[in-house]
């Protein structure tokens, strides 16, 4: 792409605090990147239309064994009510064709215990396919080279579907980033993984249902941003974290913004507590279902519902909760859901819908539930 | 020495920005002429324990008596995490045990007598990066490493430029001004001890003066953090992405820069580390020492506005990248 860095470079791109939802100032960013917006990004063509479909059939809870012919259906039922075509296959054409090189960004970062389910992401590397995206231009991608591995996605998918990281292939863009000193780290900039810019063209988004320590919940935003951006942990290290502006600020940096096209949130297994990792048991739950959407911010929006319904139903405090009397250390909030180790900024998402990539008033979300 | 290779570089010059890349490059190559004479070319002795390698003519015997007096025991490099208290943490940065700070503040013979195994390379490494002279006394397991790594080192011999530098200290020989002194080469804060301020820098840290309060000292990590505010990251002359555990020294004469990079994380390998230089420079020869892997070239040599940058896929120990100056 013949493109003057100069001209697209965005250095002057400093983020102001807008309307944020917490009285703290946005920490100052800086934007670089060589992209500009080829066509509307994230909300994309459905803002704030999600369609929920259930299953109690999708998921043992004994054995965790996933039941395929259900996840099939749940997607070809969740994708037609999103576009409103009858025939699945159609509603992937709309986002996906043969000419596309996609990226499916997963969320590993839990994995065994919390991913996105192999068999989830087989569906959409099937459906992929079956509107004319060749296997070989198909990458299943972590940030990270040990969390891709953990899922062992290649034993679900065609051969010549590629399964990567920035650790594996290609590296970083040293053009895209977002610099900010946080908390004083000489380290100030995170920049974007190569594959994202030099090679998709689109990405399917699917992150997991899953309690976050840091930034309240992670979902569809967290993952396309810390998932796709190096140097992020710098952001929550301290009790008081910038994930607050952080998280919707990479969200929205082209060219993930604009090549995120679709969202689906893999519910079958989530974390209710002590996420985003999954190292103890008790605190994984089975919402068991799935979002479609493409705009992260709603779909966001209501994931917050589904985690604070399962902390409340189990005694644990809501994931609004910021009072300094619930902190603890690392060992405590892993054993007792009523501790925090950080403050939590589940106002990320509604700070997200500030820069434009969604809609997160309930009153003008369109939910469509579906149970099957 | 391998030549440069196939770059991907990318362009953009303006008049203005070349004159800014030059001014600064010239700028650098005065305060350089300016200071004192630069390190002479290191020399690596080794004690009894690593005898093979004076055989293959990689280091010489170690000195002693009255010369080997001359040399002060430094501790062996490493890195170590800083504690956690269970309570979010205090940094993410490990911490570095370099004795950078030490060769800058004028210890010019080393001794590294206490080396654990696995830090005999990297202390090689420091020694030549810092022209400091030094007696390794490696742990048996590191000999033939240590051996591949001076047989690097010694392609990359040249002679010694002065330390490139915009920050004065004026030293007064404190433990609490020596701890100040780890802190600047910790973040890469690139200065030169001073006896009195000098305008040709662009900062001089000098307890006692307004900027700098005499009870600031009592914090050598927020007094490092204050001097890198005063500077400005922009006047930086290198900046390192993509590592907390990376110590640069940078050194030149107007004509030609040097820039040496050590890895401190705990196997030695970097990857994936952007650098940023001040002034437009162009990379002439680049060696980073790669260990049993194969040896990778800077990638995406850029010169945005009035700084270079450019990537190290990766690199084991040490990296050196020889740069001209921008015409």
């Amino acid at each position: 792409m013949a493109i003057n860095r100069r001209t697209f470079l965005a250095s002057a791109a400093l983020l102001p605090a807008l309307s944020a939802p917490d009285s703290r100032r946005a920490p100052k960013y800086r934007i670089a990147t060589k992209y500009k917006a080829g066509r509307p990004g994230m909300p994309g063509p459905y803002p704030g239309r999600v369609v929920t479909v259930h299953s109690p059939a999708c998921i043992d809870e004994a054995t965790e064994r996933v039941d395929v012919p259900t996840v099939r259906a749940m997607i070809a039922r969740g994708m037609t009510s999103l576009t409103g075509d009858r025939d699945p296959r159609d509603s992937w054409a709309r986002f996906f064709n043969g000419d596309d090189f996609v990226g499916v960004k997963v969320n590993a970062s839990g994995a065994p215990g919390a991913m996105s389910m192999p068999e989830v992401v087989a569906e959409i590397v099937a459906n992929l396919m079956t509107v004319g995206v060749k296997a070989t231009n198909i990458v299943i991608h972590e940030r990270g080279g040990g969390q891709i591995l953990l899922p062992h996605y290649e034993r679900f998918v065609p051969a010549g579907v590629r399964i990567e990281s920035a650790n594996t292939w290609l590296g970083y863009d040293p053009d895209v980033y977002v610099e900010a000193n946080f908390f004083g780290e000489d380290d100030t900039r995170s920049y974007l993984i190569r594959m994202v810019t030099d090679h998709f063209t689109k990405i399917v988004n699917v992150p997991n249902m899953k309690d976050h320590s840091a930034s309240g919940v992670t979902g569809c935003l967290k993952n396309i941003s810390y998932g796709e951006f190096n140097n992020v942990a710098r952001s929550h290290y301290k009790f008081e974290t910038e994930t607050l502006t952080f998280i919707g600020t990479l969200a929205h940096v082209e060219p993930i913004r604009t090549r995120t096209v679709l969202n689906i949130m893999d519910g079958l297994r989530g974390v209710w507590h002590a996420g985003p990792f999954s190292t103890i048991k008790r605190y994984r739950f089975y919402p068991k279902q799935m979002k479609f959407g493409t705009d992260p911010v709603a779909m966001d929006r209501l994931l917050i519902d589904v985690i604070d319904k399962k902390r409340k139903e189990e005694g644990a405090i809501s994931v609004w909760e910021r009072d300094p009397k619930y902190f603890g250390t690392t060992q405590q909030w892993q054993a007792d859901p009523n501790v925090n180790r950080f403050v939590r900024e589940t106002g990320h998402i509604e700070y997200a819908s500030t820069l434009g990539l969604g809609t997160y008033d309930l009153a003008k979300i369109q939910h469509t539930e579906i149970t099957i | 020495m391998r030549r440069w290779g196939p770059l991907r570089w990318r362009r953009t010059h303006t008049f203005r920005t070349w004159a800014i890349a030059c001014g600064m490059a010239l700028a650098a190559g005065v305060a350089s002429s300016l200071a004192a004479q630069g390190p002479r070319p290191a020399q690596i002795y080794v004690t009894g324990a690593g005898a093979e390698l004076l055989t293959r003519g990689l280091a010489h015997r170690a000195p002693s008596g009255a010369e080997a007096a001359a040399f002060r025991e430094v501790p062996a490099p490493a890195l170590r995490n800083a504690p956690n208290s269970g309570y979010a943490q205090a940094t993410l940065a490990p911490w570095v045990e370099s004795n950078g700070w030490r060769f800058q503040r004028g210890l010019d013979k080393a001794s590294y007598a206490n080396l654990p195994a696995g830090a005999a390379p990297l202390a090689a490494a420091e020694a030549f990066a810092f022209g400091v002279d030094a007696i390794l006394n490696p742990d048996p397991a590191d000999v033939q490493e240590l051996g591949n790594l001076l047989g690097f080192l010694n392609k990359q011999a040249q002679p010694s430029r002065p330390a490139l530098a915009n920050i004065g200290v004026m030293d007064d020989g404190s433990p609490e001004m020596g701890e100040v002194l780890n802190m600047l080469t910790r973040r890469n804060l690139l200065y030169r001890v001073v006896t009195r301020p000098d305008r040709q820098l662009d900062l001089t840290l000098q307890l006692g003066t307004p900027d700098f309060p005499r009870s600031a000292a009592a914090n050598p990590s927020d007094l490092a953090a204050r001097v890198r505010e005063k500077l400005g990251d922009d006047k930086r002359l290198v900046r390192i992405y993509g590592t907390t555990s990376t110590i640069v020294r940078l050194t030149g004469d107007g004509k030609r820069s040097r820039l040496f990079l050590l890895s401190y994380s705990r196997n030695r390998i970097q990857q994936d580390v952007r650098v940023r230089l001040l002034g437009r420079f162009r990379p002439v020869t680049s060696a980073a020492y790669s260990g049993a892997a194969p040896e990778q070239q800077l990638v995406d040599v850029e010169t945005p506005g009035a700084s270079t940058e450019f990537t190290l896929p990766m690199f084991n120990t040490i990296a050196i990248i020889d740069l001209e100056p921008q015409k």
